[in-house]
C-alpha cells in the first residue's frame, strides 16, 4: 500500500467524513430495529425518531407468539439447515469428481452446471412452480430444501471444484494406494481437507437461504419462512411499527450473529469467488 | 516366480505415445531403478505399475496375477511420492496406519505395526505430530513408514529424494539401501539422478522416449553400454562422445589423430561416420599419447576435471588424479584402445 | 522391423472404470437437481410461452401470440422502460464502490472499520431492508424529518411516480455496494505493492498512482463487477420491490421479474408469464455472452 504523505493525508482525512456518514447509515438499521422494537406503540407514535422511553418486550412476545413468527422461525431453521447441509454434501461430491476424477464429458458437466447460473428462478418461475406441484413438493419443507439446493448449487460446485483442483493430486493417489475406495477417499481425505471452503460455503449459503423470499413464497405457501412472515407482518400492521421492528430483530438476529462471528470467512468467500471468476 | 512382469506395455495420451512397448521382469527382492531424462516416461511407467495410470495395451502381472485392470489397492503395492503426499489433517501415526484402518485391522494390531515401522525409521517421537510440524526429511521418513506398515509385495518410489537438500539426500539414500537389505522386499525406484541409480540399484532400467534403452547391473551399464545414450547417461562426469571417421576395418581418425582398435570384432567401412566414446577417468594411464591445452579446471581436491579440446569441435574432459594442472598448462593424455567405445551413426554400440 | 504390428488399443476411454462409475455417482445429485429445477423447466417454459395456458387449463398452442401481446402491453413496456433506466444508472453502481474501495486501499483513516460496516447491509435480507426503508421513506418517515430539520420540503419518496423508482434503486444500491466494494478490495489486494512503491519512488502523487497504475490494472475487476451487478439488479430485486413498493405506484417500480410473478400468480396467466420469462432469459443470456467474451479475452492476455 502506498503511504500517503503530508497534503495527501489531509485530503484523505477530509474524505473520511462522508465515508463515516455512509458508515453510520449502514448501521442505522440496527438502531431503527432495536430502538423501535423496545418502544410501546404509544411511545412510537409520540416520538418516532427518539430513543426509547417506555421500554417494553411485549413486541417480541407478540411477534413471536401471536404473529406466528415462532413457527416461521422453526421453518426457516429447518429449511436453511437442511438446504445448507445438502448443498455442502452435493457440492463437495461434485467438486471432488470434477476436480480430481477423470471421466468422459467432464468439461461438459462443469459447463452445464455453471451455465445454469443464467437461469435464475424468475426465468423458470412458471414451469418451476408446476414442477414443484407435479412432484408433490408444494408446501413441503423438503421441496424448499431441494429448490434452494438447486438454485444455490452452481456457485458452491464452482468453489469446491476450484478448491479441490488446488490440492495435490498425489493426496488422492496416496489414499487410493492405501486401499481407499473413491467414496472413502472423499470421506477420509476430501471432506476434512475441504473444511475451509466448506465453512465459507456453509456461511454464504446460510445467508442466501435464510434471506430468500421469492422461492419460499412459491414453494412453502401455507407454512411460511421467517422472511415471508416479515413481509406479511409489514403488510398486516403498517401502523404498528414497533411490532414490525421486533419481527425484524428476530428475523435478522441469526444473520447478524453470523456476520459478527464469521466476517472474515464471508469476506474471503466473496473474494475467492471474484478473483477466481 | 517373478514379482513383476511387464509384457509389451504401452501408454498413449490421445495421439501421443508415452510408453512405447516395455518388457521387463523383476525378481523377488530386487531393487530396480528406472532412470532417464525428464519426459522419458519413467514416472508414467511406475504409475502404470501402481494402477494410477491406465495401460493402453499390454499386461502388468504382479506375483503371478494379471493386475492390468486392477485398482491400485488390489495390487499389493505401496508407493512413496515425490511430494510425500501425507494427509495434512492426520497425525503421523494416523497417516501411517491409514491403510490398515481402511483394511479394518483391529486397533492394537494397527498400533503395533505403526510402532514397529516407526522404530525402524527412528521416528517414534514424531507419532503424535501433524505433517505440517515436520521437516522435509522427517516427512520423507513418514512417507516411507506409511509404505512399510502395509507390508507390500512391491515398494514403488517416485523420485523420493528430489525435494531434499543435498546432504539429506545422500543420508536418506543410504537409509533406503539399508531398508532394502533389512526388508528384502522388491523395490522399484524412479529417479533422474544417475548417481542414485548407480548406488541403489541391483538393476538399472534406462529409459528414453518411452523405450527401454538398456537393462542391466550398474557396473554392466557403466562398463558395457549398449548405445551412446546409455554411455552418456551413466557415469559422472559423463563420457566424452567425439565424432570420428573410419579409415579402415579396424582403424579410425579422430581429428588429426589416427587410432587402431585391434580388439574390435565388427568391421568398419572406410569413410563411415562414427562416435568415439571415452570416459574422463580412462585418459591417464596407457595408450596413445597426445598433448592438450587446459581450458578450465574443476578442482575437487582429491581429483580434478580438466576441460580442453583435441581440436575444433572435439571438446574433451579428462580426470587428472594426483596432479594439479592450471589453466593454460599443456598436459599429456593417453588414449587406451581397450578403453574406447565405438558407436555407429545411430548411436548403437560397435563391439 | 518393418512388420511391426499396430499395437492393439484395448482401452481408449478416459479414467479407470471405478473413476468413471464413481464420478457418475458423485455428480448425479448435482446434475439431477440442476436438470429438474432449472434446465428442464427452462425448455418447458419455452413451450408454455407458446400457449395461452391459464391457472386452470392446459392452454392451446398460440404460436408467438404472447410475444405479440407483449408489444402492446403497457405493463410490459413500463417494466422495460424501468429496466432501461436501471441499466443507465449502472456506472454509479460500479463507480461508487470502486472509489470507496480505492480510498480504503489508499489508507483513508478508519478504512478497516468502514470495510466491515459497509458490508453489513449486504448480509441483510431484502425483506428486512425493504421493511425498514418502507418506514423510513414514508411521507412522515425519518428521511423527511431529517430534510425538515435542514429546512427542506418533504417528498413522498415511495408514493410519487417520479421518485419511487429512484428510491428503490438507491435503497438497492445502498444494500449491495458493500458486496462490490469487497470484490474491488480483493482485486486491489492482488496488485503488486512493489509496482505501487516503484511508482511512488518515481515521484508519483497518490492520485497519479491511482490513475496511472491502479486503475488500468483493475480493468478486469471493473468488468466483473459490472456484469455481476447487472445480473444482480435484474434478478435480485424481487424481495425489495415486494415489500418496499409492490411495483407501484402504478407500474413505476415494476421490473420484469416482478411482472412475471404478478402474471403467474395474481393474474393467473402462466403462458404469458412464461413468455415474459423468456425475454428476461434472453437478457440474461446476452449478459452472460458478454461475460464469457470478457473472461476469454482476459484469459488470453
Amino acid at each position: 500500500m502506498a503511504n500517503p504523505r503530508g497534503r495527501e493525508r489531509r485530503i484523505l482525512r477530509l474524505l473520511s467524513v462522508p465515508m463515516a456518514l455512509l458508515a453510520l447509515s449502514c448501521v442505522y438499521p440496527v438502531y431503527f430495529a432495536v430502538n423501535n422494537a423496545l418502544k410501546t406503540n404509544r411511545n412510537y407514535i409520540m416520538d418516532r425518531f427518539g430513543l426509547v422511553t417506555d421500554l417494553t418486550f411485549d413486541n417480541f412476545v407478540q411477534a413471536w407468539t401471536r404473529s406466528n413468527l415462532d413457527t416461521y422461525f422453526v421453518n426457516s431453521v429447518l429449511v436453511t439447515g437442511g438446504a445448507v447441509l445438502l448443498l455442502l454434501l452435493v457440492s463437495s461430491l461434485a467438486g471432488f469428481a470434477l476436480a480430481l476424477l477423470r471421466f468422459p464429458a467432464r468439461r461438459l458437466v462443469f459447463v452445464v452446471i455453471l451455465a445454469s447460473l443464467m437461469i435464475p428462478v424468475q426465468v423458470v418461475l412458471v414451469p418451476f412452480y408446476q414442477t414443484i406441484i407435479g412432484l408433490g413438493l408444494l408446501n413441503t419443507r423438503i421441496g424448499l430444501i431441494l429448490s434452494y439446493t438447486a438454485f444455490f448449487l452452481p456457485f458452491s460446485v464452482y468453489l469446491m471444484t476450484a478448491f479441490y483442483a488446488g490440492l495435490p493430486r498425489e493426496l488422492m493417489e496416496a489414499a487410493r494406494i492405501d486401499g481407499a475406495r473413491l467414496l472413502q477417499v472423499w470421506w477420509f481425505v476430501m471432506l476434512p481437507m475441504g473444511r475451509p471452503a466448506l465453512i465459507t460455503l456453509g456461511i454464504l449459503n446460510t445467508l442466501y437461504c435464510w434471506n430468500d423470499v421469492l422461492i419460499s413464497l412459491l414453494v412453502l405457501q401455507d407454512k411460511r419462512t421467517m422472511m415471508v412472515g416479515i413481509a406479511a407482518l409489514r403488510g398486516e400492521y403498517t401502523t404498528n411499527v414497533p411490532l414490525l421492528a421486533a419481527g425484524i430483530v428476530l428475523a435478522a438476529a441469526p444473520i447478524v450473529v453470523l456476520y459478527l462471528v464469521f466476517q472474515r470467512q464471508i469476506v474471503a468467500g466473496i473474494a475467492t469467488g471474484a478473483v477466481k471468476g | 516366480m517373478a514379482d513383476l512382469i511387464l509384457n509389451d506395455v504401452r501408454k498413449s495420451f490421445g495421439s501421443t505415445d508415452v510408453i512405447r512397448g516395455v518388457d521387463l521382469t523383476i525378481e523377488p527382492g530386487e531393487f530396480v531403478v528406472f532412470v532417464g531424462p525428464s519426459g522419458c516416461g519413467k514416472s508414467t511407467l511406475l504409475r502404470m505399475i501402481a494402477g494410477l495410470e491406465e495401460v493402453t495395451s499390454g499386461t502388468v502381472t504382479i506375483a503371478g496375477t494379471d493386475v492390468t485392470e486392477a485398482e491400485p489397492y488390489d495390487r499389493g503395492i505401496a508407493m512413496v511420492f515425490q511430494s510425500y503426499a501425507l494427509y495434512p489433517h492426520m497425525t503421523v501415526a494416523e497417516n501411517m496406519g491409514f491403510a490398515l484402518r481402511l483394511a479394518r485391522v483391529p486397533v492394537p494390531e494397527r498400533r503395533r505395526a505403526v510402532e514397529e515401522a516407526a522404530r525402524i525409521l527412528q521416528i517414534e517421537p514424531l507419532l503424535d505430530r501433524k505433517p505440517a510440524q515436520l521437516s522435509g526429511g522427517q516427512r520423507q521418513r513418514v512417507a516411507i513408514g506409511r509404505a512399510i506398515v502395509r507390508k507390500p509385495r512391491v515398494f514403488l518410489f517416485d523420485e523420493p529424494l528430489s525435494n531434499l537438500d543435498a546432504e539429506l539426500r545422500v543420508q536418506t539414500r543410504i537409509e533406503i539401501a539399508r531398508l532394502h537389505a533389512a526388508l528384502g522386499a522388491t523395490m522399484i525406484y524412479v529417479t533422474h539422478d544417475q548417481t542414485e541409480a548407480m548406488t541403489l540399484a541391483d538393476r538399472i532400467v534406462v529409459l528414453r522416449g518411452g523405450v527401454v534403452e538398456q537393462v542391466g547391473r550398474p557396473t554392466d551399464l557403466y562398463d558395457d553400454p549398449d548405445n551412446a545414450f546409455v554411455a552418456g547417461f551413466i557415469g559422472s562426469p559423463r563420457m566424452n562422445l567425439l565424432p570420428a571417421r573410419a579409415t579402415g576395418p579396424q582403424s579410425l581418425r579422430l581429428g588429426t589423430l589416427d587410432l587402431t582398435l585391434p580388439q574390435l570384432e565388427s568391421r568398419l567401412t572406410a569413410g563411415q561416420a562414427l562416435t568415439l566414446g571415452v570416459r574422463p577417468e580412462h585418459l591417464q594411464d596407457a595408450g596413445q599419447r597426445i598433448e592438450m591445452t587446459v581450458d578450465v579446471v574443476e578442482q575437487l581436491g582429491s581429483t580434478a576435471f580438466v576441460h580442453g579440446a583435441l581440436g575444433p569441435d572435439l571438446p574433451l574432459v579428462v580426470e587428472a588424479r594426483g596432479s594439479r594442472p592450471a589453466m593454460g598448462d599443456r598436459i599429456t593424455i593417453a588414449l587406451d584402445p581397450a578403453r574406447l567405445y565405438l558407436f555407429d551413426n545411430d548411436g548403437q554400440r560397435l563391439r | 522391423m518393418t512388420t511391426t504390428a499396430q499395437p492393439q488399443r484395448r482401452r481408449r476411454r478416459t479414467g479407470s472404470r471405478a473413476e468413471r462409475r464413481f464420478a457418475l455417482l458423485f455428480l448425479l445429485p448435482a446434475v439431477a437437481l440442476v436438470l429438474t429445477f432449472r434446465i428442464v423447466p427452462l425448455l418447458w417454459g419455452f413451450g408454455l410461452s407458446l400457449t395461452d395456458a391459464t391457472g386452470l387449463q392446459q392452454g392451446q398452442f398460440i404460436g408467438l401470440g404472447n410475444y405479440a401481446e407483449m408489444a402492446g402491453d403497457p405493463n410490459f413496456r413500463a417494466a422495460m422502460r424501468n429496466t432501461v433506466i436501471l441499466l443507465l444508472t449502472l456506472p454509479v453502481w460500479v463507480l461508487l464502490p470502486m472509489i470507496l474501495a480505492s480510498l480504503i486501499h489508499l489508507g483513508v483513516p478508519g478504512g478497516r472499520l468502514y470495510r466491515s460496516v459497509y458490508f453489513f447491509p449486504a448480509v441483510l435480507s431484502s425483506v428486512i431492508v425493504g421493511s425498514i426503508f418502507n418506514v423510513v421513506l414514508r411521507y412522515d418517515g425519518a428521511l423527511n424529518a431529517l430534510l425538515g430539520f435542514a429546512g427542506l420540503p418533504a417528498i413522498d419518496w415511495l408514493g410519487s411516480g417520479s421518485t419511487a423508482l429512484l428510491s428503490l434503486l438507491t435503497v438497492q444500491l445502498w444494500a449491495t455496494f458493500g458486496m462490490s466494494l469487497l470484490i474491488f478490495l480483493a482485486g486491489l489486494s492482488t496488485l503488486s505493492s512493489e509496482m505501487i512503491e516503484a511508482a511512488r519512488l518515481d515521484g508519483a502523487r497518490l492520485w497519479q498512482v491511482w490513475g496511472y497504475v491502479i486503475l488500468p490494472a483493475m480493468r478486469p475487476i471493473i468488468e466483473f463487477v459490472a456484469v455481476v451487478t447487472t445480473i444482480g439488479v435484474l434478478t435480485n430485486m424481487f424481495g425489495l420491490i415486494y415489500v418496499l413498493t409492490a411495483g407501484g405506484p402504478g407500474t413505476a417500480t415494476t421490473l420484469p421479474e416482478f411482472l412475471i410473478w404478478l402474471e403467474q400468480g395474481q393474474m393467473g396467466r402462466p403462458g404469458y408469464a412464461a413468455a415474459l420469462s423468456m425475454v428476461l432469459f434472453a437478457l440474461m443470456a446476452g449478459i452472460a455472452w458478454i461475460q464469457i467474451r470478457i473472461m476469454s479475452r482476459n484469459a488470453g492476455l
